[in-house]
């Protein structure tokens, strides 16, 4: 092999060699990015999950049925009450008709679509038996639904 | 014991939540050592939304009461991506 050759047969060997760090790297980007989506949703998972408990643990709590609109509120301030962790942003707010169901949506920056989940007071049986009968005595009716996306 | 009125009963069936749609596709009785129905396994289909194909879950939900009124309701989980 004269010098020539083993000039081209360096550069060939250097050219590749760059080609397949680049490669590497590009790779060990898009894992660590992977990576750090799939933190991130297991950290609002864990987040909704922390509220959802908090709220069922207060609904076994409560004997006795309350006011539909009273327990909404109740729930919204113990949910607010709750610290958010890490890089989760939660948000709570009363919404559905009349403002008596309660909507906590929990996301991050890096993340497409939050998490959003619906709790209503009489889905969690802490109202609707006595304000139900009393609707009935009225000729009125209630209904309620719980969901999430 | 009282019926729901007809708009309490379609909501039963289809409707939405937090502007994502639902059908009730199919709901499965359990029933007590006495005979009632005392909790009850629903499958729903989700409608699309922000572009995701429409799925299915599992819930369940306690009935208690009379007439019996659907609470705590627990979700099970994806059912699978409708084809």
């Amino acid at each position: 092999m004269n010098l020539i050759e083993t000039l081209l047969a360096t550069v060939v060997v250097t050219m590749s060699a760059a080609a397949s760090l680049q490669l590497w790297g590009l790779a060990a980007v898009a894992t660590a990015k992977h990576d750090r989506l799939q933190g991130l949703m297991d950290q609002v998972d864990a987040e909704l999950m922390a509220v959802d408990l908090r709220l069922r643990q207060e609904a076994r709590a409560v004997a006795s049925p309350q006011d539909c609109e009273d327990a909404a509120q109740h729930l919204l301030h113990l949910a607010l009450a709750m610290p958010a962790g890490g890089d989760v942003l939660r948000q709570v707010e009363q919404g559905g008709e009349a403002h008596q169901q309660v909507v906590v949506t929990v996301g991050a920056e890096e993340l497409d679509q939050p998490r959003r989940r619906l709790y209503s007071p009489a889905a969690l049986n802490l109202c609707g038996g006595v304000v139900e009968a009393e609707e009935e005595q009225a000729g009125g009716a209630g209904g309620e639904a719980d969901g999430e996306e | 014991m009282a019926c729901a009125d007809s708009e309490e009963q379609g909501a039963l069936v289809e409707g939405s939540v937090l502007e994502m749609p639902y059908r009730l596709v199919e709901w499965r009785p359990e029933h007590a050592p006495g005979g009632e129905v005392h909790r009850a396994e629903l499958l729903l289909e989700l409608g699309e939304a922000g572009g995701r194909r429409p799925q299915r879950a599992a819930y369940t939900v306690e009935l208690v009461g009379t007439p019996p009124r659907a609470v705590d309701p627990r979700e099970l989980g994806l059912r699978g991506v409708r084809p």
